[in-house]
């Protein structure tokens, strides 16, 4: 049932990824060795789950730039109730109900009050780092990680799999169910492009804008788990670096796919991250690896941009 | 609605003051004062943009930036005015970058605010290599920060006129009736044959230009360049 | 009124083509200074294409046009505009937060145009002063546009045209349809008196009646050419039918036979309804026949149905098959059993990016999934097998709404509904945009529902509702008037808001 079109796109992304692998291999042969795949899938874990969440928010057409702030809070919260001895399960629940529980606020101030989504999550994000400064007074919390167990969720495997990578798959997965295969992604499609025609179908379009809220702060929060528990410690500045990539990512597989989806945000993720990878590989600073992969943003997007890509065919056809 | 967003805008504002420690030095009214005139001034372009419905997010990145160029000339040992002026310069630069895709191209505004914003926080982070630029002088900027009218340092003097200022343009100039009226109703504007990408494309440059300015007096006010000035607080985290 | 008078302008053998597809051929239009000039035809007949060129928005391929005796290209709309040719858009570009005076006056408050002239608020009056004493109007410039009536904004958008002193031509692209009775008058009053001040009115409208009640001149276009021009007082002496220029002979409509049943079980009916837009409505709608309720725009007909369909608060009693109900919102009329096919396809009615399939289910989502899963092979056939019965073309099921025409995006609405299986199901406009061949197969397929279940069709074609339903009632400014017995008198009830003798 795949269509041609969808087929070329998947071809030319095979292929750019390919390119994208082929310059660094010349470089440094070990890109492909299999320690580095590995590393490279454990980066994506992080980053995609992150880029999972947000794909839901811009599905129903909305912003949220808070879960970076709440990721952090999550992450603290996480260390805190590792610190004072909860059990790791427990802890992670914690974080997660962080997630939910700011991605629902977010959710109703913008659903039900009709709150511009962006001021509004920009402040409820500025709120959540506020937050997770009252813990430990913004000192990084690593007080009993080694003996939680947490550490596990970095190191252990699952058929094969590093766990990371295991979450992810299994994230991605039922985020596709959700998205793709059953009534709440329809509704949320359908929101999204024209939310009277979903209200008129009987659509409860701002119970779905809601859930996407929340299911962006609980991914964040479950990819802030991960990075925690490789890092083995939760700061105040954990968070931040999610919201770049993760937009890029959102947005790079949408370029390249047509349409925001699970498949697409994957996509976007493992080309941010083997760039990112291959950098690192290559000792090239982080700093300059982060301005490469937003320089790739900025041009996925204006070269993607439906009015741009319009002026190029009008002009094919002219030439033709 | 118009309020809404101002309202907003305070709270945020508000709550950044509150949270972010490197503003904040409790017990020394003078020096929060002087902090929050400085974000006060980031913040200016920022509710131009906002007002007529679009938005930065770019500033606090583009801000360390400035602060990161301006530093590190100073350390090179080119003299303040000429730091002052390439950390305004880079401001400008990424004002224009901004305005360019966004006012000259139609794209998207918060995803390509959110990716200069990244690229203006990795150069910052790039010039000093990761780490933070001590500066052993503050220079004729440092000076200016010092003298006071009144009980009032005059940088806080200034910011609050340079607000005066805008509201002052926001409400009686047509520049502010074009702002509130393009909010509204772009398509009625752009019919009325006014310049609203012109207009776009000031406000964006604007923003630049405001942040970098607060980069350069933060320089002086911390006396060193700190790559990392957006992280605690801002988006880009 | 037309003879002997000064022509403004004269338009020759205008040619114009997009690709392959010639949209205006060897065109001929002229209007005289002071003349109300209709212009008419059916949607693609090139009314909107001879605007855009008049306009400037459009280059013409071939032909010339004269305005007061010279020759123009009128290649840019600054052209147009500096040739005295003004368009109100049909849904005139207003800013709701400013007054009347400063969206006329937009981009020219200060002494001199600029992004950064001090605003002169007195000059502003006095100019907004001086064009009402050009065009005596009632109308307060002074409050804010967002408070005021329809009209009143309608005539903001007109005096804007207007505010050059230069201006000969004015052309008005249906300013009536979101207007009430008492405001067209208003509206009307305005035009008269512009025609008095010697101004050229182009006016495009689809309600026929106003051709006689304003028009001076009327030009026909059919296939983008102009296929007839008469004065109103030739056309009603030689009794010319306007819709048999339009349509071209042969064209008519079928509508499918009544069946005239009353006797089926009462399934929705209203008493006492009111809501923003209308008050104190009842009807009944049965099982088994078609009531047709005639409305023009503004009447009500279109919150009475949102009413119905809990789409806005409504007070009065609502009962469906017997017991009171009330909805608040679609999806709780869903529930019970309402299908709307509202008025707007595009804005409410579907989901344009997403295919057939998606929008023939997206009304009944307990029916398309399993356990909250899409049930991806069944909602295949069923759609396929609505697209069948609704006679979809082409039948391409994967296909985006965007990439069907008007005609069969309704009938993908209507394949909803059925998906639906509601027990009333309520069409509004149902065949606005929709050509003459698609008109046939969605009455049919009205009647073919009506069979199992209570159909209210709403239209401001008084035709369509007459040739379609059982019964009829007719809106008039938000008041049922009940009892007309045949078109003319049904026509008249929601024209003029009663029974003629």
């Amino acid at each position: 049932m795949i269509s041609n079109r969808l087929f070329m796109r998947l071809l030319a992304f095979a292929a750019l990824v390919a390119v994208i692998a082929a310059v660094f291999w010349s470089q440094n042969p070990a890109f492909l060795s299999g320690g580095n795949i590995r590393a490279l899938m454990r980066h994506m874990s992080v980053q995609g789950l992150a880029a999972l969440g947000l794909t839901f928010v811009i599905v129903v057409r909305h912003f949220d730039l808070s879960f970076p702030g709440v990721a952090s809070m999550g992450a603290m919260t996480l260390g805190w109730l590792i610190a004072s001895g909860a059990p790791f399960p427990a802890a992670i629940a914690g974080a997660l109900a962080v997630g939910l529980v700011f991605g629902l606020v977010n959710g109703t101030l913008v659903a039900r009050f009709g709150l511009p989504d962006i001021v509004t999550t920009i402040a409820t994000g500025g709120l959540a780092v506020g937050f997770s400064y009252f813990y430990s007074n913004g000192t990084s919390i690593s007080q009993n990680f080694f003996m939680s167990g947490i550490l596990d969720l970095n190191d252990k495997r699952f058929l094969g799999l590093d766990m990371p990578f295991a979450i992810l798959m299994a994230a991605a997965g039922m985020a596709a169910v959700v998205l793709h295969a059953s009534r709440i992604g329809a509704g949320m499609y359908a929101t999204g492009q024209n939310r009277v025609s979903a209200r008129f179908a009987g659509i409860a379009t701002r119970r779905l804008i809601v859930l996407a809220f929340a299911l962006c702060g609980t991914m964040a929060c479950l990819a802030i788990t991960l990075l925690v528990a490789s890092s083995g410690a939760a700061n105040v500045t954990a968070g931040g670096q999610l919201l770049m990539p993760a937009f890029a990512a959102v947005y790079l597989g949408a370029a390249l796919f047509g349409r925001p989806s699970v498949g697409a945000t994957l996509a976007g993720t493992l080309m941010m991250s083997t760039m990112l990878n291959g950098f690192t590989l290559l000792a090239i600073p982080y700093y300059y690896s982060d301005a490469i992969v937003s320089t790739v943003l900025i041009a996925a997007i204006a070269i993607f941009d439906p009015r741009l890509s319009g002026l190029l065919t009008i002009r094919r056809k002219a030439a033709a | 609605m118009r309020y809404a967003f101002f309202i907003l805008v305070a709270a945020v504002f508000v709550a950044f003051a509150i949270l972010r420690p490197t503003f904040v030095t409790p017990g020394n009214i003078h020096g929060m004062l002087m902090s929050a005139s400085i974000a006060g001034l980031m913040f200016l372009g920022l509710t131009w943009l906002i007002a007529a419905g679009e938005i930065d997010v770019s500033f606090m990145s583009v801000a360390a930036l400035s602060n990161m160029v301006t530093a590190a000339l100073v350390q090179a040992g080119q003299g303040w005015a000429l730091a002052s002026l390439g950390g305004l310069g880079a401001g400008v630069a990424f004002g224009l970058v901004n305005a360019s895709l966004v006012a000259g191209l139609r794209l998207p505004a918060l995803v390509i605010t959110i990716a200069t914003g990244a690229l203006a926080a990795s150069i910052a982070a790039a010039i000093g290599l990761g780490t933070s630029i001590a500066l052993n002088n503050t220079g004729f900027v440092g000076q200016m920060l010092g003298l006071r009218v009144g009980v009032l340092p005059l940088i806080a003097v200034i910011v609050a006129a340079l607000y005066a200022a805008s509201w002052f343009v926001q409400e009686r100039l047509t520049f502010g009736h074009y702002i509130y009226a393009m909010e509204q109703n772009r398509a009625a504007v752009v019919e009325a044959g006014v310049p609203v990408n012109r207009m776009l494309f000031m406000l964006f440059v604007l923003s630049g230009v405001v942040s970098s300015l607060a980069g350069v007096l933060l320089a002086a006010n911390l006396s060193s360049g700190q790559p990392y000035l957006a992280r605690p607080i801002s988006l880009t985290g | 009124m037309a003879s002997g008078t000064r022509t403004v302008l004269d338009m020759r053998g205008i040619e114009k083509r997009f690709g392959d597809v010639k949209a205006l051929g060897n065109v001929d239009f002229d209007l005289d200074a002071g003349e109300i000039h209709a212009l008419l035809g059916v949607n693609g007949a090139g009314k909107s294409t001879l605007i855009k060129i008049l306009s400037g928005v459009y280059t013409k391929d071939g032909g010339s046009i004269l305005i007061g005796g010279v020759q123009h290209d009128l290649g840019t709309p600054r052209a147009a505009i500096e040739a005295g040719i003004a368009v109100v858009q049909q849904h005139p570009e207003l800013v709701g937060d400013l007054t009347g005076a400063e969206n006329i006056f937009l981009g020219h408050e200060g002494a001199r145009p600029g992004l950064f002239g001090r605003i002169d608020r007195s000059g502003i009056a006095a100019r907004a002063e001086a064009l009402l004493s050009r065009f005596p109007i009632q109308i307060d410039l002074s409050r804010r546009v967002a408070d005021m009536p329809a009209v009143d904004r309608e005539i903001v958008a007109i005096l804007h045209a207007l505010r050059l002193e230069n201006t000969r031509i004015l052309i008005l692209d249906e300013p009536t349809s979101t207007l009430t009775e008492r405001e067209k008058a208003s509206l009307f009053s305005m035009m008269r008196m512009l025609r008095a001040a010697g101004i050229a009115i182009v006016y495009i409208t689809h309600r026929l009646e106003e051709v006689f009640e304003i028009a001076d001149r009327f030009t026909v276009f059919r296939g983008g050419r102009n296929v007839a021009c008469h004065t109103v007082t030739e056309a009603r002496d030689k009794a010319i039918s306007i819709p048999v220029l339009m349509l071209g002979t042969g064209e008519g409509l079928t509508f499918p036979p009544r069946m005239g049943r009353a006797d089926g079980d009462v399934v929705l009916e209203a008493e006492g309804l009111t809501a923003a837009g209308f008050a104190n409505v009842g009807l009944t709608a049965r099982k088994g026949e078609i009531l047709g309720i005639f409305g023009l725009v503004g009447s009500g007909v279109d919150e009475l149905s949102k009413a119905l369909f809990g789409a806005i608060p409504s007070t009065g009693t609502l009962r469906l098959e017997g017991r009171d109900v009330r909805f608040r919102s679609p999806a709780d009329a869903l529930k019970a059993g309402i299908f709307l096919v509202p008025g707007d396809r595009r804005a409410e009615g579907l989901t344009l990016d997403e295919n057939v399939i998606f929008n023939t289910v997206a009304a009944n989502m307990s029916r398309a999934s399993l356990g909250g899963l899409m049930r991806f092979g069944a909602n295949r056939r069923a759609a396929r097998e609505l697209a069948q019965m609704v006679d979809l073309q082409p039948m391409r099921l994967d296909r985006a709404l965007r990439g069907f025409s008007g005609g069969n995006q309704q009938k993908v609405v209507i394949a909803r509904g059925l998906y639906r299986q509601a027990k009333c199901y309520i069409f509004v406009e149902p065949t606005v945009g929709v050509d003459i061949g698609a008109r046939s197969r969605i009455y049919a397929l009205m009647r073919e529902i009506s069979k199992d279940a209570a159909v209210i069709v709403m239209s401001s074609d008084c035709d369509e509702v007459h040739g379609v339903a059982d019964r009829t009632l007719a809106l008039y400014k938000g008041r049922p008037i009940e009892g007309a017995t045949d078109r003319d008198q049904l026509l008249h009830a929601g024209i003029m808001g009663g029974i003629a003798a």
